[in-house]
């Protein structure tokens, strides 16, 4: 990467606790990806977003199928996905 | 990425996702009469964040038009993950989201929606065509999800802020900041603009 990551240290010194400084400094990361993604052409940048989607599905899908191997399992993957109904 | 704000439509080459895959099949079975809204918007473009479901709103339609889609959806290997019956799944539709995913799996998932307010309505007339290097999406209008993620960021939600930023860091030379500033007023998120600005 050439690009150098500089975020605004005036910004994240005027926190007031730690959490208000994360948050910050993550919107200060934003900031540069967003850059990143308007500079650069949409195959490189979107590489490697995929590498973190893809990933998060893949895990996402080895769990639910994990958790669906038993009734109590099942029962909890209703309850995760917000469902008020049962499927038959 | 090129966005043409008078045509409504962005030309986004990006190397598409598993779940933008999922989502490019799912919304093909709607003819373009339908409109994505929320969190995914930020991620087709570009945020560093992942989900498990994508919202996605469609004009209200009567039980038969429903089943049809039901049959639609069931014939390309699509299933609800809340009840096997589209009766079922049209009566809870009137109260809340239904969600359907692959046969088989549960991630990732469309929360699936009836346009219910103006917000909505808003969000369907003005939606953005996104042409893709295998098909096309239609999202919601960039101004409006900039300004609904800051009102939802009203209650600490700071992912909801940051999806905000994202947008507004890489769309905000072509805005259209006149209506940008009236969406946000109208949902009382000036303070959350000044955070994310």
């Amino acid at each position: 990467m050439n690009e150098l990551y500089k975020p605004d240290l005036k910004k994240i010194r005027s926190a007031k606790t730690d959490r208000e400084r994360n948050f910050i400094e993550r919107l200060e990361f934003i900031k540069f990806w967003a850059n990143y993604v308007k500079t650069h052409g949409d195959e490189e940048w979107s590489k490697q977003q995929n590498v973190l989607i893809d990933s998060q599905i893949i895990i996402a899908r080895r769990f639910y199928k994990k958790l669906g191997e038993t009734e109590e399992g099942r029962k909890k993957i209703k309850e995760l996905l917000g469902m008020t109904y049962n499927k038959e | 990425m090129e966005y043409n704000a008078d045509k409504k439509e962005i030309k986004l080459d990006r190397e598409l996702s598993k779940l933008d895959e999922f989502v490019v099949d799912f919304c093909r079975l709607f003819n373009g009469n339908y409109v994505l809204v929320s969190g995914y918007i930020s991620i087709i473009f570009g945020r560093s964040r992942a989900t498990e479901d994508v919202d996605l709103i469609v004009p209200d339609m009567d039980f038969s038009a429903f089943r049809e889609l039901w049959y639609v959806i069931d014939k390309n290997d699509f299933e609800c993950l809340n009840t096997s019956k589209p009766e079922e799944a049209f009566k809870m539709l009137k109260e809340h989201a239904i969600r359907f995913a692959k046969k088989g799996k549960a991630i990732p998932n469309i929360e699936f929606k009836t346009i219910r307010n103006e917000i909505g309505n808003y969000s369907f007339k003005n939606r953005i065509k996104v042409v893709l290097r295998k098909g096309l999406l239609y999202v919601s209008p960039i101004e409006m999800q900039i300004a609904y993620k800051l009102m939802l960021g009203k209650s600490n939600n700071e992912k909801d802020l940051e999806d905000a930023k994202h947008l507004y860091e890489l769309f905000k030379e072509r805005l259209n900041n006149a209506e940008l500033n009236k969406l946000i007023k109208q949902f009382n998120a000036e303070k959350e603009f000044e955070i994310i600005k």
